[in-house]
């Protein structure tokens, strides 16, 4: 008898094959830029959600208690090299 | 579904291709793929010289017979059998719709 069943699942589709402890996720934070370079924005302004500073507070710019980065000024946005390898967000007063 | 494809050239077979998963319960216990197993896997022995006669493929969700020339009286009896039962597979009502067979003539 040359051909053995080895396995009597040969046309059995494996899907649903034991069940995982994973699949759960938190949703999303929203996090990242919420103005573009060269947007005008008031004092106060949201401008950039994150955990951590991925990118530093430039001029008139500070960072909230969970490093958001807002205006302290109205003016023109601007994202800014600091550094080698950082990036920082000012805000010019408009002229 | 499993989809069987059987193709003739008059009387003669000259293919028979089984693709597919027949869904029919969990891996393990899917009553009509380990009926469709037993019948090829059966075929394939009871065939004559089917090294020289056949090129047959038997792997995981794809099945293959194909004659690599004229088959003899016995082989072509064995290869109707195969089809016979894949036919009540397909027609009898507890595993309707788990299976479907073409035939191309």
């Amino acid at each position: 008898m040359k051909f053995l069943i080895k396995d009597l699942q040969l046309f059995a589709s494996k899907k649903g094959v034991g069940s995982t402890k994973n699949g759960r996720d938190s949703a999303g934070r929203r996090l990242g830029a919420k103005v573009g370079d060269g947007q005008t924005v008031t004092a106060g302004s949201i401008l950039y959600r994150q955990r951590g500073t991925r990118i530093y507070p430039g001029t008139n710019v500070m960072k909230g208690g969970d490093d958001t980065l807002f205006a302290t000024v109205s003016g023109v946005v601007k994202f800014e090299r600091l550094g080698k390898d950082r990036k920082k967000v000012s805000v010019y007063p408009a002229e | 579904m499993i989809k069987v494809e059987i193709d003739f050239e008059g009387k003669n077979l000259t293919g028979l291709k089984v693709k597919g998963h027949a869904n029919s319960g969990p891996y393990g216990k899917d009553m009509v793929c380990a009926a469709v197993t037993i019948m090829l896997t059966g075929a394939a022995n009871a065939l004559e010289n089917e090294a020289e006669n056949f090129d047959i493929t038997l792997e995981e969700g794809n099945a293959s017979f194909q004659p690599l020339g004229p088959i003899s009286e016995h082989d072509q009896t064995v290869v109707e059998t195969l089809i016979i039962q894949l036919k009540t597979l397909e027609v009898s009502p507890v595993t309707k719709g788990t299976l479907t067979i073409k035939e191309r003539k």
